[in-house]
């Protein structure tokens, strides 16, 4: 029990009043000097006493009218609020609006980030007027459109109008935090923390460093936490979509992947899944099955592209409760030709005997006559001829067998790497390992392992290893683990380069060089294909040469489709940036003489923002931050020589999971709680829980009773008798 | 001055009533306004009046005897006649402390010594005999009966004169009125008759017993008969009672039913003696309720 105006009380001395005028009535008496003083007498006898209690009943509802009203104004409450003594004390409040795309989820007329906007102004009506308030917008990050406690409420309230939803995933405990610490710091004897939130359970980890937070903030800052809206139940999200195939031409019917998946706790009916390129008419579509509880459902769909470049590509399910999850985009890079440098390090004196001989069969499997249309098309040099090549046009160089290089050609590969190509490495008898570890790893770090002298005999294929036959993780020969695909472990190794990985990026003096990842093993368990992304561009070592020199690989049917996707897989490292997660970071390197121009980045909802160009001493870079939404993104330079690209943004999937937090785990964090759905009294439960229950109503009711009470008994009382 | 005409309250205000000029003035006033133009006096019923002849018997006071009827016919009659022959009219006028309330200029006393002055007036001017008795607890101022017309000043310096201070015991004064008429005669008392109301009427009945006629002015302040009092009051009682401090408006009912029951007792017990009770309101100018009483007598005499 408290009082929100407690200076207030004061006014109970006014109890005194009618005190005071019954004293001072006593007083002023008229004297009258009176004959008939016999029947006044006896009137008086037969009233006096009843004169009495009639007095002391009317004085003591005079007294109890002006004390319950001087407690109706000091406004009592069931609870204390700390309102200080003159009345309500202006809060510091922070609002913390949950922007995450579970706040998308509809009740059918409105989201429950609609609803959150709705209750944070509730917030700010019910607050006292003028009240500093902060807003921040916490997804998996915290934006913070007022960063700092303003008394501008107009201010406040556009800024929640404005407020958009994001496609990001949920992660309220820093941004809880962030705000406790910027509550911290402001002045002020009284602060408000309110979470506007759907309590997605994945939103609140690591919530026991908030727990003792706010159990040390609790003295000043009171957080509330108010669930917004109610799950809908339903939820059937596109949680995956890729091409099935590693290089996207153009004109033929390419496949993708499609992953969906259902998060309800019931099965679904049929899903009608689509497929749309660009902003076409939907290019293929299917019907799923039941999906269980859980689970999730796969589905191919196939698309042809017209033309080379940038498309989007959408898989879509039918809109459930939950729409921002029922679509995925991505930018898929569509090929007209394919243009790769082979390095050959030993020509040989006929074509058979080229080092590069299998490799470009396997890269070009076409008949030589279709092999103009093919849409891979090779190009092979010699060592000597790197220097001065322009890279450039070509996605992936393979240096096959090369012995050294000179410096302006690892130069050029440098740059090559740094845009994004790919290079792939097979070394073979010629291949000069102190180059090969002191210039291609020490130096510029770009092999991801260094080269032990060459094992076994070439011409013995006694002590030949092979591959490992199954367990294969890295994308490249993930299709292996499905036996239907063939195996990699036919072909036999009679000599080859035991690897060594570069654990130590920092040892090849490179920032840009990432730790190498293991592609292939060799059954023996020991390294054989190992894959290191070098700036944009991918490096990928193998552990012998291209041909059949030291194996029968090259031979082997698996070797087509392996040198396919290996070329997949170094070729994306230019297109890593077409598919982002929302979230994420666009750094698209530009052309210097974009230096002084203005990019413009139009997103999925088409509305439009600025994206920055960024000149550095070697690069210059299209940096654009705020992917908060899901699709797909176009950036444009104008000005001659115009540029433009596109990327898309995909969403997390786990913000697609409907479980919530239970109010018990957030009560114990030491939260207020408030449950609000549309037709709930959310005013009246917020100044419920600011203040408690407030009195006034009953006191002032129960003033009017007693006013009432003293009227009518005074009139009453004051009847002749 | 014409019947009826208002007299000037400059001359009848309270303190030139108290002045015995003024209070003659004012009397002498009130009834030649009355009896101008009038062809037959309303007093002709305080005249004497001739009753019966009956026969002499043996010590009948020869000066009765009815010389001409005895010359004419030789036998000796007695001439009767109803009243003697000069009509007294007795003024017992209430000189106690409980006289002295009045709400507006006038007190009580001052409105019954106007009254009593009026009445001396009237009955000196038409040669009848007049006593004078002002009392309290007991008498406090006598005059005799006197039939000169020069003794109204007597009477109206007397009543001017006399301030009243101590309680009443009216039963007392009206009992030794009682007492003391020889004759049946008219007994005006002039009264609130604030005292014990049984005994008041008890004193009526004792002269009712002698044969005189009494006619009863109850003299009350609107005030008594109204108590139209507000906020808190302290009423100091006139004859020494204790202090009574009270909110009048909420006994007032209690004290009109206290007080009209007091008066229909006086009027029921007037009635029950045959006395005339006359209600003087001392609102009401003197010539209303002289004018009023005036021709009630005129009507059944």
């Amino acid at each position: 029990m408290g009082f929100l105006n407690p200076a207030l009380l004061f006014a109970l001395a006014a109890v005194s009043v009618p005190i005071l005028i019954h004293l001072l009535n006593r007083r002023q008496v008229r004297h009258v000097r009176w004959a008939a003083m016999r029947f006044l007498q006896s009137s008086v006898d037969r009233n006096q006493r009843r004169l009495r209690i009639e007095d002391l009943l009317l004085l003591f509802l005079r007294c109890l009218v002006l004390a319950l009203l001087a407690l109706a104004l000091a406004r009592p409450a069931l609870r204390k609020a700390e309102g200080g003594w003159f009345g309500m004390a202006r809060p510091t409040v922070l609002l913390l609006l949950d922007n995450s795309y579970s706040m998308s989820e509809t009740d059918g007329t409105q989201s429950r980030f609609d609803l959150a906007r709705t209750a944070a102004e509730e917030v700010l009506d019910v607050l006292p007027g003028g009240s500093p308030t902060a807003v921040f917008l916490a997804s998996d990050i915290v934006r913070k459109p007022i960063p700092e406690p303003t008394n501008d409420g107009a201010l406040v309230r556009k800024t929640l109008r404005d407020a958009r939803l994001s496609d990001r995933g949920t992660e309220l405990v820093p941004a809880i935090e962030a705000g406790l610490e910027m509550l911290g710091r402001m002045s002020g004897s009284r602060k408000e923390l309110y979470v506007f939130t759907d309590g997605r359970a994945n939103g609140w980890r690591a919530r026991e460093k908030l727990t003792a937070l706010l159990a040390a903030g609790k003295e000043r800052i009171t957080a509330h936490v108010v669930l917004v809206g109610r799950s809908q139940g339903t939820n059937i999200a596109v949680t995956d979509l890729r091409p099935g195939v590693a290089l996207v031409p153009a004109n033929q019917s390419i496949p993708f992947q499609i992953k969906v998946g259902n998060f309800a706790a019931g099965q679904t009916g049929p899903v009608p899944v689509t497929l749309q390129i660009d902003a076409d008419p939907p290019a293929d579509e299917t019907t799923l099955d039941r999906i269980e509880p859980g689970g999730d459902r796969s589905a191919t769909l196939f698309a042809r592209f017209r033309g080379p470049g940038l498309h989007s590509v959408t898989a879509r399910v039918s809109g459930d409760r939950l729409p921002a999850d029922d679509q995925r985009t991505i930018i898929v890079r569509v090929v007209d030709d394919l243009r790769l440098l082979l390095v050959d390090g030993d020509p040989g004196t006929e074509p058979r005997t080229a080092e590069t001989f299998y490799l470009r069969r396997a890269l070009v499997p076409v008949a030589p006559l279709d092999a103009a249309r093919f849409h891979i098309k090779p190009t092979i040099i010699s060592p000597s001829q790197l220097g001065s090549a322009v890279l450039d046009p070509f996605a992936a160089v393979f240096l096959c067998n090369v012995g050294g290089l000179p410096d302006n050609a690892l130069h050029a590969l440098e740059n090559h790497l740094v845009r994004g190509g790919g290079l792939v490495v097979f070394p073979g008898d010629r291949s000069d390992r102190t180059f090969m570890n002191e210039r291609l790893l020490s130096k510029f770090g770009f092999l991801p392992a260094s080269l032990e002298a060459p094992t076994g005999d070439a011409s013995n294929s006694k002590g030949a290893i092979t591959y490992q036959p199954s367990g294969y993780e890295h994308p490249i020969v993930e299709r292996w683990n499905d036996a239907a695909a063939g195996t990699l472990a036919s072909a036999t190794f009679r000599r080859r380069f035991p690897l060594v990985p570069d654990t130590t990026p920092s040892a090849s003096g490179n920032p840009l060089a990432a730790t190498p990842g293991i592609v292939l093993r060799n059954a023996d368990g020991s390294p054989a294909v190992i894959a290191r992304t070098w700036g944009r561009g991918r490096v990928l070592l193998f552990s012998g040469p291209a041909d059949t020199a030291w194996s029968d690989l090259s031979v082997r049917p698996a070797f087509v489709p392996l040198v396919h996707r290996a070329l997949g897989w170094v070729t994306a490292g230019r297109d890593e940036s077409l598919n982002l997660p929302v979230g994420g970071h666009l750094a698209e390197p530009l052309d210097p003489e974009f230096r002084d121009r203005s990019a413009t980045v139009t997103l999925p909802d088409a509305t439009t923002d600025s994206a920055r160009i960024e000149s550095g001493e070697s690069e210059t870079l299209l940096r654009y931050d705020r992917i908060d939404n899901a699709g797909a993104f176009d950036v444009t330079i104008t000005g001659e020589p115009p540029w433009s690209h596109r990327f898309a943004a995909q969403a997390a999937t786990g913000e697609s999971d409907l479980a919530e937090i239970t109010p018990e785990t957030l009560t114990a964090l030491g939260a207020r709680l408030l449950a609000w759905e549309p037709g709930l009294n959310l005013r009246e439960m917020l100044r419920r829980d600011r203040t408690g229950t407030e009195l006034w109503l009953a006191l002032a009711l129960a003033t009017l009773v007693a006013a009432v009470a003293e009227t009518v008994l005074a009139e009453r009382f004051s009847r002749s008798k | 001055m014409a019947r009826g005409e208002k007299i000037s309250p400059d001359l009848l205000d309270a303190s030139a009533i108290a002045k015995a000029e003024s209070l003659g003035f004012a009397a002498r006033l009130l009834v030649e306004g009355y009896m101008a133009g009038e062809h037959r006096s309303p007093y002709h019923g305080f005249a004497i009046e001739f009753a019966q002849h009956r026969e002499y018997s043996h010590g009948d006071d020869t000066r009765h005897l009815d010389w001409k009827v005895l010359g004419r016919t030789d036998r000796y009659y007695i001439k009767q006649y109803e009243q003697e022959t000069n009509f007294v009219a007795h003024l017992l006028v209430d000189g106690s402390a409980s006289m002295l309330y009045g709400s507006g200029k006038l007190t009580k006393f001052d409105y019954a010594r106007v009254m009593a002055a009026c009445f001396a007036y009237l009955v000196l001017h038409q040669r009848d005999a007049v006593s004078l008795e002002i009392f309290d607890r007991e008498t406090r101022e006598q005059i005799p009966r006197t039939n000169s017309l020069a003794s109204v000043h007597n009477v109206i310096h007397r009543l001017s004169d006399f301030e009243p201070s101590e309680g009443s015991d009216i039963a007392t004064a009206l009992h030794n009125l009682a007492l003391r008429l020889r004759r049946r005669g008219l007994v005006i008392v002039i009264s609130d008759l604030m005292d014990n109301e049984q005994a008041v009427l008890d004193g009526i009945r004792h002269i009712r017993f002698g044969g005189s006629e009494v006619i009863v002015f109850q003299t009350l302040d609107p005030h008594e008969i109204e108590f139209p009092f507000r906020g808190v009051v302290e009423f100091e009682g006139l004859e020494r009672e204790p202090r009574i401090t009270t909110r009048p408006d909420e006994i007032r009912k209690s004290y009109l039913e206290e007080f009209g029951a007091f008066r229909r007792r006086i009027v029921e017990g007037c009635e029950r003696n045959g006395c005339h009770h006359v209600l003087v309101n001392t609102a009401h100018p003197w010539e209303e309720i002289l004018g009023t009483y005036l021709a009630f007598r005129q009507r059944v005499g």
